[in-house]
């Protein structure tokens, strides 16, 4: 606690003055004789005993009352984090009060015995827990925060520039009204102040100056995803508690969508709850309470590629305002973008793209529900990747929702080749695996099998992938038919098995397309085998099904007893997995010419079988999910297509493949924003990174003949729905105490204030003078006339 | 009407320096008064008389009721008639007490027993006159003649407050000295040990005198008009309290209200007559008392 007039406490003496007058001041009573004295004698002793309680808590009274007073114009400020703990004591102090009160009336009124002794230990525990847990709270509260506002700030600014912000109200947008309170707070701030604007990405501490940092903020524009306040709150309490300066600030500028709040940050509250008095969290709250959208949920294509020729449904949610809006009516546009290999351009300064035109229309009446699924769909695509834009006829405060953007890919059919002896297993296992290629393009992929002895009779030029399944010793010409294959740009899945005989199969003409040198056939007990798989090439095509989680897979639950073992490998030949044991390469690509071999040193599918025993166990379980993907995944990094979405949301990580034998090395990225970037492929692979604005992202390069590519970006519909985090929510994430919430510029001047200055006790106090005023005055008139019996 | 009654009051008789004249008037205001009261038509001055029988002594014939009537009548004899009443005065120190009347509790006993004196002289019973603190004082025998009334008054305004209070004492010593069955009118504000007082007043019954008990208070003794803080001294024992009269008041008047209840419950259940006075009442009711217990009496 401190005291803006601490010498206004010596005051404090006044209180002498009514128990001199107590003791001193009173008249000598006028000696009258009373015959009948020994009556008046009768009822003196309760009399006199009653009086004199009366009169010493008349005296408290006046003694408080003085004492209040001088407090009072001392104005004393507390931290404002103690102000509840100040109200909890003093009502206690009161109850306290009240309990003494009636143990003084028990015993003016010559009570039983047992009922001053309850009031008397009632009102004695209440003063003790008065008495304690001032003194705890007082001594456990940060101190009081200097006055002076000259005093440097440290101070860290997040403003929420979620898809939301970009709401329009009163002609405004929401992120032009936080702007506008984040230059307010920081031209507050005192010049020497260190500031951190948190807008993404990251800061590593408070350097910049206010001036610099309205800089910031006014090129802050909205993002098409919620931006995580959690993650920038917790960011931002690091960053000021390193800070050497005294006064600690932070600053959430939001509409107070939930989705910004919906990532819980673990320790948070306690980190907020342990810095309570040194850190200051104002929330300034820019959004309203009645918002209306209409709005277009994310679309869901049936396919994320197609065969040329093909064609595409897409599902989309309409929403409309939750209030009915007058016109219930809503068209749906489904536009396509006509494929221009010579666009996008830029011109003066504007992105030119080639023509949309509207290939589906859906009109709907949405008066006796809120929302509506509906389905738009765009026939007979022809090569190449297609843009889409959905868009609906409304024109709402939040035009972000109204639109939505689909990329999608029409491909060449591409067939291909089973070779394997095992007819049935060809038949039963094989094909029905390429054949999940087939089901993903509507242009239905085709795929035949032959025997390892027909591949000199057969037109290999018409398949682009041939799946060699375990293959035996071969002739020098067939060999020399399959090199001639993948040179030309064709691409062969090979799966070595016992058909391969012994290692002196590196004499056969088969070695040509092995990748590497063949040195052993290793060979494990079936009983006591600790190898397994384990990957390494972790961005490889091949794992996209399981996407990050590759690393997560329990691959030690399959045991592999033989593989063939290559040492070394060749030039061009790169690990893809290995075995855990002896780091040997259990799935190995090779670049041949134009094409590509993707070898597995084990067998897969190995259908166990009695003549023979098991190579491996990846198969022989009841649910072989695991050998499925990698063999899918092994045909789709082949096919060059995989099953690679276009469509992505804002601030997800974008890696398009890049098919060097089809699409050229170097593009350059046309946003919607009319910004261009030149990307380059690394490793067959575009790394694209991150993008915060929503539209089409158009690719142009050039292979010979300029060819086209590209993406979408769309903000989660659920990031753009308007729904306010309820207060509740709020203080269950941050804690009631440890954050302010304000609204406008008053209220965070007051409430800053508070917080930076302490909280004035002077009104709380002037109405405990005007109480003890009352009382006194009650009790040296009213008071006398009442009596305890 | 409302004139004559003045003269009932304390306030004007303590105007009239004279006792005599001052029982005089108070006397004649009780009397004018009476004309318009209940007992209209009852006079102090009827003779009483008696168809005359066998054995009653021809020497009491009143010939001239018989010239009148021509029926024998008797005149009653004055002894028959006739009440020996004593005043007993209580002349202790509490009673020489007023705190805003003109008169003391003593001097309101004094007028009070001049102006019963002057009535029963008047009627020619016999009065005597006995002073107490803590023993008898002084006396005057009863007598009825004329010059009884200047006796009895010229005793009376030389009564000085004495001592402290033996009521009880005192009456055992009266009920001694008296031989015939008398009417006692005590004086006394009472402020003794109440049961010894309360004994010896029923011993005094018993041996059967009747008594009225004048039950003098002052008028502060009753009301009780102090306000703030005030220091209260008994006057006999010199002891003294501090009390807030605002806290004591109420109390005070319920006690005193008590105490008399309670002397008027004993003297009555004693076949005593209790009238309890103030200094600030009107004589009147006083010998009303008297005149009724007489009346009772025949």
């Amino acid at each position: 606690m401190t005291f803006l007039h601490i010498s206004l406490l010596a005051g404090f003496a006044a209180i002498t003055v009514p128990i001199m007058m107590h003791l001193f001041g009173q008249r000598q009573p006028q000696l009258i004789d009373f015959p009948t004295l020994r009556f008046v004698k009768e009822t003196r002793q309760e009399q006199s005993t009653s009086w004199q309680l009366r009169h010493i808590l008349l005296l408290l009274l006046r003694i408080l009352l003085l004492a209040a007073l001088a407090l009072a114009v001392a104005r004393p400020r507390v931290h404002s984090s103690l102000i509840n703990s100040i109200f909890s004591v003093s009502a206690v102090a009161v109850c306290a009060a009240l309990a003494t009160v009636v143990a003084f009336a028990a015993l003016a009124g010559r009570r039983s015995r047992t009922a001053l002794l309850t009031c008397s230990i009632i009102a004695l525990g209440l003063w003790v827990v008065t008495f304690v847990w001032g003194v705890q709270s007082f001594s456990g509260s940060p101190p009081v925060p200097t006055g002076d506002n000259s005093v440097p700030v440290a101070a860290a600014i997040i403003v929420d520039n979620g898809p939301t912000m970009a709401y329009r109200s009163d002609n405004s947008l929401r992120l032009e009204s936080a702007k506008e309170h984040a230059t307010w707070v920081l031209d507050q701030l005192p010049r020497e102040s260190k500031v951190g604007v948190l807008l993404g990405p990251p800061v590593s501490s408070l350097a910049l100056d206010p001036t610099t940092a309205k800089t910031q903020v006014k090129l802050l524009e909205t993002r098409g995803a919620h931006v995580d306040l959690l993650s920038r709150l917790r960011t931002a309490i690091d960053l000021v508690l390193k800070s050497e300066l005294e006064r600690k600030e932070i600053y959430i500028i939001t509409d107070m969508m939930a989705p910004a709040w919906s990532t819980p940050q673990p320790g948070l509250q306690e980190l907020l709850r342990e810095h309570q008095g040194e850190v200051l969290v104002q929330i300034i709250d820019t959004g309203i309470q009645d918002t209306t959208n209409w709005s277009l949920g994310d679309p869901q294509p049936n396919f994320d590629s197609v065969a040329a020729g093909g064609n595409v449904e897409i599902e989309v949610l309409i929403q409309r305002p939750s209030q009915t809006p007058k016109n219930t009516g809503v068209t749906v546009e489904l536009l396509k973008e006509k494929i221009d290999h010579r666009l996008p351009i830029l011109r003066s300064g504007e992105l030119k793209t080639a023509p949309s035109l509207v290939v589906d229309r859906k009109v709907l009446d949405l008066s006796d529900k809120t929302s509506e699924q509906v389905t738009l769909k765009a026939n007979s695509l022809e090569k190449g990747v297609h843009h889409f834009t959905i868009r609906i006829n409304k024109t709402d405060p939040l035009a972000i929702d109204n639109k939505r953007f689909l990329s999608i890919e029409a491909r060449p059919i591409q067939p291909t080749l089973v070779i394997s002896d095992d007819v049935s297993l060809a038949e039963q296992i094989l094909e029905p695996i390429v054949g999940t290629f087939g089901k993903s393009s509507s242009g239905a992929q085709t795929s035949s099998n032959i025997r390892f002895s027909q591949i000199g009779q057969t037109p290999l030029e018409r398949y682009s992938l041939l799946w060699l399944d375990n293959p035996p010793p071969m002739s020098e010409q067939n060999a020399t038919k399959l090199v001639e294959f993948v040179e030309q740009g064709g691409n062969i899945l090979m799966t070595l098995g016992h058909n391969m005989g012994s290692v002196e199969i590196k004499n056969n003409a088969l070695a040509q397309f092995l990748p590497g040198q063949l040195t052993e056939l290793t060979s494990r007990d079936r009983f006591n085998s600790d190898a397994f798989l384990t990957p390494v090439a972790l961005s490889h095509p091949m794992f996209q099904d399981w996407g990050d989680s590759i690393t997560d897979q329990i691959w030690n639950r399959f045991s592999i007893y033989n593989n063939w073992k290559f040492d070394p490998l060749s030039e061009n030949a790169a690990t893809i997995m290995q075995y855990s044991d002896d780091d040997a390469p259990a799935i190995i690509v090779e670049n041949v010419g134009k094409g590509q071999i993707l070898t597995f040193t084990t067998p897969l599918p190995d259908v166990p079988q009695r003549d023979r025993p098991e190579w491996n166990n990846l198969w022989s379980i009841d649910n072989p999910y695991e050998a499925f993907s990698l063999l899918r995944g092994a045909l789709a990094s082949l096919y060059g297509a995989s099953r690679e979405s276009l469509n992505h949301q804002v601030a997800t990580q974008i890696s398009l493949r890049n098919d060097e034998t089809r699409w050229p090395s170097r593009y350059e990225l046309y946003m919607p924003n009319a910004k261009t970037k030149r990307i380059e492929a690394i490793s067959g692979s575009l790394d694209l990174g991150t993008f915060e604005g929503v539209g089409i992202h158009r690719l142009r390069g050039l292979r010979g003949d300029p060819i086209t590519r590209g993406f979408s970006i769309n903000a989660p519909a659920a990031d753009t729905e308007l729904i306010r985090i309820a207060p509740t929510v709020l203080e269950e994430l941050l804690g009631s105490e440890n954050y302010r919430v304000a609204s406008n510029r008053s209220e965070v001047e007051s409430s800053v204030g508070q917080a930076r200055f302490g909280r004035e006790l002077y009104p709380m106090l002037m109405l405990l003078v005007a109480g003890l005023f009352l009382a006194e005055q009650a009790m040296s008139n009213l008071f006398y006339k009442i009596k305890f019996r | 009407m409302a004139a004559v009654e003045q003269y009932l009051k304390p306030e004007l008789a303590a105007q009239i320096k004279r006792l005599d004249l001052r029982a005089k008037m108070v006397i004649r205001g009780f009397l004018q008064g009476l004309h318009t009261s209940p007992f209209h038509g009852f006079s102090v001055e009827f003779s009483e008389h008696r168809r005359y029988a066998a054995g009653d002594d021809p020497k009491d014939i009143d010939w001239i009721a018989y010239a009148k009537t021509g029926k024998y009548y008797v005149k009653k004899f004055e002894s028959e008639t006739n009440l020996t009443g004593y005043l007993a005065i209580d002349l202790s120190r509490s009673m020489d007490y007023t705190y805003q009347q003109q008169l003391t509790k003593l001097d309101y006993c004094i007028c009070l027993s001049a102006a019963l004196a002057y009535l029963m002289i008047q009627q020619q019973d016999p009065l005597g006159l006995v002073t107490f603190d803590t023993k008898l004082g002084a006396s005057v025998p009863p007598r009825s003649r004329r010059g009884q009334l200047p006796t009895i008054l010229s005793q009376l305004t030389k009564l000085k407050v004495a001592g402290e209070t033996d009521l009880a004492g005192s009456l055992v010593q009266l009920a001694a000295m008296l031989r015939n069955r008398s009417l006692i009118m005590i004086f006394s504000d009472l402020l003794t040990e109440e049961d010894p007082m309360l004994k010896s007043l029923r011993n005094l019954r018993h041996a059967g005198h009747d008594i009225i008990v004048f039950h003098v208070l002052d008028e502060a003794e009753v009301t009780f008009p102090f306000k703030g803080m005030v220091q209260l001294r008994d006057p006999e024992s010199g002891a003294s309290e501090p009390v807030r009269a605002a806290d004591a008041g109420e109390e005070y008047r319920k006690t005193i209200k008590k105490f008399r209840s309670r002397l008027d419950k004993e003297f009555s259940e004693s076949g005593i007559d209790y009238v309890p006075l103030d200094t600030s009442m009107p004589y009147d009711k006083a010998l009303m008392e008297y005149l009724l217990r007489r009346r009772n009496r025949f």
